[in-house]
């Protein structure tokens, strides 16, 4: 199951459901990207990028957004970290997981070699999604926080947190001073703007590439239809009345539940900002203040009407919804974009026929559209308040967790030992046994899933190397196309507190209105709650964080 | 097999066959979905897509499910957890139960009627998980298995049913012994204990289930994984997707098994504990028990 | 009180039990008057008077989830309460052990099935893809249209609970009957009662008590109904059918952290609870039944 890349993804799975978390689409995500380079809205000093060396990817590419591809185990890997990083000591992390435990450290001879290898007692207390938001404030209030703790989700009084129990990572990380950590100057700046608040890093990024959603759609329908290439809505319309044959039990839409029937997709595609927009006054404007958004509701109002989605349609879990498209049974759905390669594989198990791609956004009445891009990073890894020895000790283990992809420190945390977590297959490329995955699922880096910090991101796919070159082109078609969410960087106490629920209410009101159970004037008074209930009070705190960043940048 | 006592007169044929349509009906409500959450368990990737999700019959069964969850040994060791907790808590729940539900079933006890208010508010007002949770790290609890027993111990509503159930005991039983010359201890253990073995059968049914599906309490207070008990682990494979890309990651057994066969094999694994345990507890749900030790 | 002495030994157990993790924690609730941010903690989080109570019944969405919660409840009590008393009674009728014991230990199964997959199973079944629509679909008839139906939503979850609890529900029902002597039914028999006179006159007096004290608790619980099944499905629907108290405090307090309105609304919901138990108490005392406590 993908971890999203909202940072505030609205987390809505009660205790215990077996469903995967759906971030929502760019508009509603309080938090959901940032924009390349120097324009962002507001950051202080983040590190400096300094490229890593490792061995070169069967396709380069890039740290503005374009993830290096391998389809080969590079065979000369490099040795990224040269001492051990701790003095023997206990270091605890609280981190989100999507993985069964690994097993006990008394047997376990990865998490052994780990720990070993970091210098350290690695002891993460380790919490999955649906809990998340019962344990973070729990532990929050306890009293012990840990050396390392993650925020992901609602963190009431985020700042007040940060400065209050946190350590300021600025003058450890700012500028050239991450040159003494060289993997994590190795993330690509994008990663570190979340991270930065009040003009201060604060965290340690997850590196999750560039990208944010994408529309998924069984491409050979479309080839067989004639229409490979979708300019307008007009296109897409006609293509999707094509392609859906309810009596054979195949509709051409389908939608997670909160993702309001692929809303984020179609505001890209009448080019609605990302999030929010600022003008040249520093005047923030919702994307849901926008006549763009009000367009696509009535769009996909018209695709409703029309019987074009699948009847569970908006209430299926993520889960459900891949399994309708590997199965067949819808032909397009919006998810995560980093769903690619696991849908990939599953397409090539369940329906070897399908050819599975990503719409590029077209613009409504044709011309190219936009793409909302990510946040960046899965989270903020914050560090608990402690002496410079301390700090500068939990950053080194930091700097062996980002180990880049071809670094034997990669190597060893995501193939653990030889003979024992993996074995080599025929041309050279690492299988895990069936030890190595129960051994390694500690959520330090396994499988990609590295909630304290983790290298940039790469695709990597021995199996599949036409996917490696397919997500290739993918993005290169996409980036340009991308457009950044100016509130990342910028803290607004009512989006920390009220973010979550603005965003259900936007699920809740704009929902029944593409259903046809309310009327599209609703949409008027729904925008009128969501100013009042918080959405003006977020726009004046942005507003104020931005000028106050910006003076304070020309001073 | 018929049981049917010697008064009973033979029943008709038509209420016969009207009971049995109705048991037939609701045995089939209820096994159908059981099968296919266990068909489920054993199918493919292909045939859960095919099918949208749940599947009747496996085409071509695999217990790949399974030996997911089961390899490492990590699941194993949770069921030993989970097993030792809810022995030992469904005891310790019961006496304590037990203990307050008698004291305050009998009629004229000191205090009994504040102290019963006392537990009924329980009902209807939580407390908050923060404040328990400074509550059991004040008492050094953190950790401990003692976390998973001791902050559940005792449900208003157990002792609101074995109250109830006490309070049914004719007086004139209790009386008897009393005139017998049996002290209160020795009525409680030999009469009225031996009187209430299903309501202890019950209510020990719901502890024993209570503790057996607890998470909670080990999620807040447990953070060393290795203590964890077993529903607590099988959230987690529940969860368990595919691996996230950037790193698909090859492995000997293959394809992973499909993310809702592992959510229905849990089930399955955590169901069959309960599935074994609960015909011994129906023996104490036959006919007359009180008769007998009325006439005994 | 010395007289007393073994029984109060009895009880000090279950007291302390109470007084520890429930009264000494329960004094938390403060928050419900305070903007309540953990890392500060209680002693020092701004107190903000009923401002958290003000908020939720100034909010027209509370008042919908109300309606709906009552409207679930109210059907639950009606088609949900009784079936398992109805199920008891039928069980007992059984004359061979095996049989009974039999159903009786299939039928409590569904119990232990989570809410995620009793509702997948509901969807794959009366869902707009569902077997039975797609089935009408292929004979070119009008598909049902259960799930995704506002107006049929709180019919169905009410289902969904027959289903899952009934079985579960008969194991209380069950251990009462077995105390019922069988003489009584014997004389009964002697007498010449006939099957139903037996069932009227001694059967279903023996299940009064227990039916009337679970009733009460019952209604302590009007304003609580399952969260996670609602929560699951809500979105098919929208809130405006299916918004409930716990799904409103989930949305507009846990998801964001803000105890305060969350512990309001349940401070409410056990206020409205206690006075409607202490009510039904007080009613079941009128018509000479003990009730949950005297």
């Amino acid at each position: 199951m993908n971890d999203k890349i909202s940072r505030r993804t609205l987390l809505r799975r009660g205790a215990g459901l077996g469903l995967a978390a759906t971030a929502l689409p760019g508009a509603l995500a309080a938090c959901a990207g940032s924009l390349p380079g120097a324009t962002s809205g507001g950051t202080g000093r983040l590190p400096n990028y300094i490229a890593a060396k490792v061995p070169k990817p069967d396709e380069p590419g890039n740290h503005t957004g374009l993830a290096s591809g391998y389809w080969h185990y590079p065979t000369d890997l490099v040795k990224s970290v040269p001492e051990v990083p701790g003095s023997g000591g206990d270091v605890t992390a609280l981190v989100i997981t999507y993985s069964p435990p690994p097993s006990p450290l008394s047997g376990n001879q990865y998490w052994q070699e780990l720990n070993r290898r970091l210098g350290v007692n690695l002891q993460p207390d380790v919490v999955d999604e649906g809990d998340w938001q019962s344990k973070l404030p729990t532990v929050m209030a306890s009293g012990n926080l840990p050396d390392f703790i993650l925020l992901f989700g609602s963190v009431p009084q985020e700042l007040a947190f940060l400065e209050d129990k946190c350590e300021d990572l600025t003058p450890y990380l700012a500028g050239d001073a991450v040159r003494q950590y060289p993997n994590l100057a190795n993330i690509p700046t994008y990663a570190w703007i979340p991270t930065s608040l009040g003009g201060r890093i604060y965290g340690l990024p997850q590196d999750r590439g560039r990208m944010g959603d994408g529309m998924f759609i069984q491409q050979n329908l479309a080839d067989q239809a004639g229409m490979s290439q979708l300019k307008n809505t007009d296109d897409f319309t006609r293509l999707m009345q094509e392609l859906n044959q309810p009596k054979h039990g195949r509709w051409a839409m389908g939608a997670a539940v909160n993702s309001i029937y692929n809303l984020g997709f179609f505001q890209q595609v009448f080019g609605v900002p990302n999030n929010w927009s600022v003008d040249k006054n520093g005047k923030f404007t919702s994307a849901l203040e926008t006549d763009g958004t009000r367009e696509a509701v009535s769009y996909l109002r018209q695709l409703f009407q029309k019987g074009l989605f699948h009847p569970e349609a908006n209430n299926m879990t993520t889960d459900q919804a891949k399994n309708a498209f590997y199965g067949g049974q819808i032909t397009v759905y919006q998810d995560g974009f980093s769903a690619f390669q696991t849908t990939w594989h599953a397409v090539a198990a369940v329906n070897p026929g399908f050819k599975t791609r990503v719409i590029v956004p077209f613009a409504s009445s044709g011309g190219r559209g936009s793409y909302y891009l990510g946040a960046g990073t899965f989270g903020v890894t914050a560090l608990k308040k402690a002496s410079k020895k301390r700090i500068e000790e939990l950053l080194r283990v930091a700097n062996f967790l980002a180990a880049p992809f071809g670094t034997e420190e990669y190597f060893f945390i995501n193939n653990g030992i030889e003979g024992v977590d993996y074995t080599l297959d025929a041309h050279g490329n690492p299988l895990i046994t069936q030890r190595g995955q129960a051994e390694m699922t500690l959520p330090i880096g396994y499988g990609g899933h590295d909630y304290i910090t983790g290298p940039p991101w790469v695709y990597v796919d021995t199996q599949y190397p036409d996917f490696v070159r397919t997500v290739h082109q993918e993005i290169e078609l996409q980036l340009p196309l991308g457009i950044a969410d100016p509130s990342v960087g910028l803290y607004s106490g009512t989006a920390a507190q009220q973010g979550a629920t603005l965003a259900q209410l936007a699920v809740d009101k704009i929902s029944p209105i593409v259903a046809g159970r309310a009327p599209m004037s609703s949409y008027g008074s729904f925008l009128q709650e969501w100013r009042s209930q918080g959405g003006d009070q977020m726009r004046k705190e942005y507003q104020q964080a931005f000028s106050s960043v910006h003076k304070r940048s020309r001073t | 097999m018929s049981t049917r006592p010697m008064w009973m007169e033979r029943p008709r044929p038509s209420t016969q066959v009207i009971k049995a349509i109705i048991l037939v009906v609701v045995v089939l409500l209820v096994v159908l979905p059981f099968v296919s959450i266990i068909a489920t368990s054993l199918a493919s990737q292909k045939q859960v897509a095919e099918s949208g999700g749940l599947v009747i019959l496996p085409t071509h069964p695999t217990l790949g499910a399974y030996q997911d969850i089961f390899q490492g040994g990590v699941v194993t060791r949770a069921i030993i957890v989970s097993g030792g907790i809810t022995v030992v808590g469904t005891l310790l729940s019961l006496i304590v139960t037990a203990a307050l539900a008698y004291a305050l079933s009998r009629p004229g006890v000191f205090a009994a009627r504040p102290v019963l208010l006392l537990v009924l508010a329980t009902l209807f007002f939580a407390p908050g998980i923060i404040p328990v949770y400074l509550v059991v790290k004040e008492l050094g609890l953190l950790g401990t298995y003692a976390s998973l027993i001791l902050p559940v111990l005792v449900g208003a509503f157990n002792v609101v049913v074995m109250r109830a159930f006490f309070m049914g005991i004719p007086q004139e039983v209790l009386d008897s012994a009393r005139i017998d010359g049996a002290s209160e201890v020795t009525t409680l253990t030999r009469i009225v204990l031996p009187l209430s073995k299903a309501v202890m059968a019950v209510i020990g049914l719901f502890y024993a289930v209570s503790y057996w599906n607890a998470f909670f309490q080990a999620l807040l207070y447990l953070n060393n994984t290795a203590m964890w008990p077993l529903q607590l682990v099988l959230r987690l494979y529940v969860l368990q997707g595919e691996p996230l890309p950037g790193s698909t990651i090859a492995n000997e057994a293959g394809v992973p098994p499909p993310a809702e066969s592992i959510q229905m094999a849990v089930v399955v694994i955590a169901t069959i504990p309960i599935l074994i345990v609960y015909p011994f507890l129906q023996r104490y749900f036959s006919r007359g028990v009180l008769t007998g030790a009325i006439k005994g | 009180m010395w007289r007393d002495r073994l029984m109060l030994v009895l009880m000090l157990p279950g007291i302390v039990y109470f007084l520890l993790f429930f009264y000494v924690p329960l004094l938390g609730n403060i928050v419900a008057f305070q903007d309540y941010v953990p890392f500060i903690g209680f002693a020092n989080s701004p107190f903000v008077g009923l401002q958290n109570f003000t908020e939720m019944f100034s909010d027209p969405d509370f008042w919908q989830a109300v309606v709906n919660t009552l409207e679930i409840s109210f059907l639950q009590l009606v088609f949900f309460f009784p079936a398992p008393i109805l199920l008891a009674l039928l069980l007992n009728t059984l004359i061979s052990t095996r049989i009974r014991r039999l159903v009786q230990s299939v039928v409590y199964l569904p119990h232990f099935i989570s809410w995620v997959i009793i509702v997948a199973i509901f969807e794959q079944i009366l869902g707009g893809a569902g077997v039975i629509d797609q089935m009408l679909r292929d004979h070119g008839m009008q598909t049902l249209n259960i799930i995704g139906n506002p107006a049929m939503f709180k019919p169905l979850v009410t289902s969904q609970v027959i289903w899952q609890g009934t079985g579960w529900g008969t194991v209380i029902f069950l251990a009462v009957l077995t105390n019922v002597d069988v003489d009584l039914y014997e004389a009964a028999a002697v007498d010449g009662a006939s099957n139903w006179r037996r069932m009227r006159h001694i059967t279903l007096p023996s299940l009064k008590s227990i039916t009337i004290l679970l009733l009460i608790l019952q209604l302590g619980n009007v304003l609580n109904v399952n969260f996670q099944q609602i929560l699951l499905q809500r979105d098919s629907v929208g809130p405006q059918a299916a918004e409930v108290l716990n799904t409103f405090v989930y949305y507009h307090g846990i998801v964001n952290g803000d105890w305060g309105l969350s512990t309001a609304v349940g401070l409410v919901q056990g206020v409205v609870g206690a006075i409607l138990v202490i009510g039904a108490n007080k009613l079941a005392h009128v018509f000479g039944e003990p009730g949950i406590y005297q």
